[in-house]
């Protein structure tokens, strides 16, 4: 019997199969590079292949370009193993390394370096036009600097308004507020995990993250419960696992590791992860790029990086407006 | 690894340049990794001049 | 007209999704397209551009939807959704998801087991990663060219010292444990090894080796220059050596242009130490010294992969100058060829896409005729010096100054195609064309080149003339192009196709000599 063996597991995942000890899984979605397995508890897991990110309750595979599964095929979770249909053998998920999918320690930003980090990120989402909402970016800019605003594609457009507002509130440590509007940001835009759910993504990292804010616990654990459950309404069960992982902290390792860079303004280990992210996806890369630059900028009530004023948004004109001037 | 401990192993190859050859390696079920290469800071003079002196200066 | 496609339950990667949107807007007549996951937020931009039907009312964040508006005069449903069809099918283009690691660290990282680095970035910053790998343990194949010759020095050096291979730069061929490097054929696994410093020689040597049904136990590459005086042959040195220690190699092959003769000396040393029969193409080279050695000289590249094979099956190696056909029906084709020429066509044109194969032809043919070309027997030679289109043209089209910012020919065969339209006449006589096949060439190497003799043998009916055609195919039947195909492409377009480029070579020379030209 042919056997795939996991060579790297989340951690929380190895916890999870451990506790169900038998189970069965349905097929729930088959990418390329990876495949998405549905459990009873509507949890998603990702198998991919040994080349890419792990992610939240995912492990990585060899020889998973050999693996066939089709929607709706089950898979028998014994022990440590996974049973594939069609008797294609079995993952042992038993010999993988352990890795976490979350921060183990608080970090320390340098605000000065981290500042510098920004500044990096805020150049690379300028230097060309994205499909996203990123090209917002070059929105703040105009702001800041001054100079006429850029032309936006139709999802920057649609949602400048609604985003300024969210930021504004976020920015001013309104939690509340911020949690409201975000039910004008989730679920929207293009891709596979829409690109405000990426930007969200980012978002969510940054404040699980926080130090030295003065923002309470109560505060930042309800506006993670109102989007959690925004995202469970608004929007795909992918896209909504990502964000319920990021609000406790869990993220893909490409994710969390350029938060993690950013933070420190570790300007050598990000610029290879901006190269990556930049290509990421279609936009999803872009997006969470755009979320973090936006989310570490104004983070709430603490003191301004060096090199960067505080950024705003003005809220504009209405939509309808701003649509008909960019994309006329 | 010597050369000839090389011809013992399984070949997994890292790719770093023309992405065909490494479609090539995988359409043949040879272990690769695709790297995306790029020269520093994307060719940005200013940046990479930055980045080098931060490199440098760890 | 608005039209909206729902997908159920349908997942695809962002890439994909970005791409149907793309493609569709391309169509002529599309006015606006959405594609989305149904999310309320989507689904409320939708509205907003007026693009909304009823069968989005029922469509949930887990659902695919496409909203296109377009103009029903110019652009029909069905080609909008076939349009759509396509790109949902093309997910061999959709590299979402991939974990493409930005540095040679981080790949590590990522296969910490990896055993071979394969670089082709462009020449200023290759030197710099191989360094990086060789210094991290990793063997080098290094296909970059323009690296200067101090790095390539220092590179092996670093590489001898390590007992690790440094394959390159400019090294096209390799097959390591079976698997086939860059440019290569697919072999089956055997009892002989060869280093080369020359890649399509290489191939051809590798390919006839097969077709003889034996195969390859390790194919090194070293690069053009490792026999230069300077760099001194270490890799050929270290590749000699790895295969004297292989036991699953019984037979050594060199192939390379003669060394510088210091590197020549070292290399004879080494192999007269071997216990196993060495077989040694230096192209053009000097036999007796090589038998002086105790190793076996080559005429041809197909000669060194007949030899080869002879001696691991403990036969007597002979040379080899003839034909597989007998020798009545070559006459035979030699006459009938010489009887479709006018008069007053004279000249050989011989246009190649692999270097080491020009090279083989030319050294043949220039005995006995005046060969210019871009890389000559002699300086008079040189194609400059041709009398207008008067001579015998023999082009290694794989050289720098015919590859300057384009792909090489074996890369894109129509860099080829020119060279018909601007170079063949009236006047011609004879065509002459390598098809390389393999990992790395073309799909269709063989239908552009039919095409562009088909073309010439065309133009020039108009006159009532036909053409000489002749060509070999460096290929195998486990190839990913199909060599049965291939050859069939060939002959269907009246060319004469040869079992090795020497056979084909020695076929021009016949037919040049028959007909007086």
């Amino acid at each position: 019997m042919k056997v795939f063996l996991a060579s790297r597991i989340d951690r929380e995942l190895k916890d999870y199969l451990a506790s169900l000890g038998e189970s069965d899984f349905q097929v729930h979605s088959v990418f390329r590079n990876s495949i998405n397995l549905l459990t009873p508890s509507r949890m998603l897991i990702t198998l991919a292949g040994p080349g890419s990110d792990l992610m939240p309750m995912g492990m990585l595979i060899q020889g998973f370009s050999e693996l066939v599964l089709a929607g709706k095929n089950r898979v028998r979770l014994a022990g440590t193993f996974l049973h594939l249909p069609e008797n294609q053998g079995l993952i042992d998920a038993g010999q993988a390394e352990v890795w976490p999918t979350n921060l183990e320690s608080p970090l320390n930003p340098n605000r000065k370096e981290m500042g510098l980090a920004l500044d990096y990120i805020e150049n690379k989402l300028l230097q060309e036009e994205r499909e996203g909402i990123a090209s917002l970016a070059a929105v703040l800019a105009a702001k800041r600097r001054g100079g006429r605003t850029p032309s936006l594609n139709m999802y920057a457009s649609f949602i400048l308004e609604d985003l300024s507002l969210f930021l504004d509130a976020y920015g001013e440590g309104r939690l509340e507020r911020a949690g409201q509007l975000a039910r004008a940001l989730i679920g929207f835009g293009p891709g596979l995990t829409p690109s405000c759910d990426d930007f969200m993504t980012a978002l969510l990292l940054s404040l699980f993250y926080r130090t030295g804010d003065s923002l309470s616990r109560d505060l930042t654990a309800a506006f993670f419960e109102t989007v959690v459950s925004l995202a469970k309404e608004k929007t795909n069960l992918i896209s909504c696992q990502m964000i319920r992982q990021a609000a406790r902290g869990h993220a893909g390792r490409l994710y969390l590791d350029t938060f993690a860079a950013t933070v420190r303004g570790d300007l050598a280990a990000l610029e290879p992860l901006v190269e990556r992210l930049l290509v990421y996806g279609a936009s999803s890369g872009a997006d969470f790029l755009f979320g973090l630059y936006c989310a570490l900028s104004r983070m709430p009530a603490v003191s301004t990086p060096v090199g960067a004023e505080p950024l705003r948004f003005e809220a504009g004109r209405g939509q309808n407006d701003l649509l008909k001037k960019n994309t006329g | 690894m010597s050369v000839n401990d090389l011809f013992k192993q399984d070949l997994k190859v890292i790719n770093m340049g023309l992405e065909s050859f490494y479609e090539d390696l995988t359409s043949q079920k040879v272990e690769a990794i695709q790297v995306q290469w790029k020269p520093a800071a994307g060719g940005n003079q200013k940046m990479a001049a930055l980045l080098g002196r931060l490199k440098s200066s760890k | 007209m608005i039209k909206v496609i729902v997908r159920e339950n349908a997942y695809y990667d962002s890439v994909t999704l970005m791409l149907i949107s793309r493609e569709m807007k391309k169509l002529d007549g599309v006015e606006e397209v959405l594609v989305g996951m149904g999310t309320d937020l989507n689904l409320d931009l939708v509205k907003m551009l007026e693009m909304f039907l009823p069968e989005l009312e029922k469509v949930t964040p887990n659902d695919l939807f496409i909203a296109a508006k377009f103009d029903e005069s110019k652009v029909s449903m069905d080609e909008l959704i076939s349009s759509f069809e396509e790109q949902l099918n093309r997910k061999k283009e959709a590299h979402a998801g991939e974990y493409q690691p930005p540095t040679l660290r981080s790949a590590l990282n990522f296969m910490p087991d990896a055993n071979l680095v394969q670089i082709s970035i462009p020449g200023q910053y290759a030197a710099n990663e191989a360094e990086d790998a060789l210094n991290q343990g990793l063997h080098v194949m290094l296909f970059s060219d323009n690296v200067p010759m101090e790095d390539e020095l220092r590179l092996k050096q670093l590489a001898v010292d390590k007992g690790l291979l440094m394959m390159g730069p400019d090294c096209g061929t390799a097959i390591i444990n079976g698997v086939p490097l860059c440019f290569a054929n697919v072999v089956r696994r055997g009892r002989i090894g060869l280093v080369g410093a020359s890649g399509t020689g290489t191939q051809e040597i590798t390919v006839r080796i097969h077709q003889l049904g034996e195969g390859m136990s390790q194919v090194i590459g070293t690069g053009g220059r490792d026999l230069s005086e300077t760099i001194g042959g270490l890799m050929m040195i270290q590749g000699i050596k790895a295969l004297m220690a292989d036991p699953d190699t019984e037979v050594i092959v060199l192939v390379s242009k003669p060394p510088a003769p210091s590197v020549e000396k070292k290399i004879y040393d080494l192999i007269s130490k071997s216990d196993k029969p060495v077989v040694i193409d230096f192209i053009g080279g000097d036999a007796e010294s090589i038998r002086q050695a105790g190793a076996i000289p080559c005429l041809s590249l197909e000669d060194a992969a007949r030899k080869a094979v002879a001696v691991l099956r403990k036969e007597t190696p002979v040379d080899f100058d003839g034909f597989d056909a007998p020798q009545e029906d070559i006459d035979q084709l030699v006459k009938e060829a010489v009887a479709r020429l006018k008069p007053d066509q004279k000249y050989l044109r011989a246009f190649y896409t692999g270097g080491t194969l020009t090279d083989e032809a030319i050294k043949y043919l220039g005995s006995d005729h005046v060969i210019y070309s871009n890389i000559p027997l002699t300086p008079d030679q040189a194609m400059e010096r041709m009398p207008g289109k008067e001579g015998h043209l023999c082009l290694d089209l794989g050289e720098d100054q015919f590859t300057r910012g384009r792909p090489h020919p074996m890369i894109d065969p129509l860099t080829r195609s020119e060279f018909f339209d601007t170079h063949v006449d009236e006047s011609t006589a004879l065509i002459l064309v390598d098809v390389v096949l393999g990992y790395g060439s073309h799909e269709n190497a063989a239908g552009v080149v039919a095409d562009s003799v088909a073309q010439a043998r065309a133009r020039l009916e108009t006159s009532g003339k036909d053409l000489i055609a002749i060509a070999s195919v460096t290929g195998t039947d486990q190839d990913p192009q199909n060599l049965d195909e291939s050859i069939a492409s060939l002959e269907q377009a009246g060319i004469t196709v040869m079992p090795s480029n020497a056979q084909a070579v020695r076929l021009v020379d016949l037919i040049m000599k028959a007909a007086g030209i």
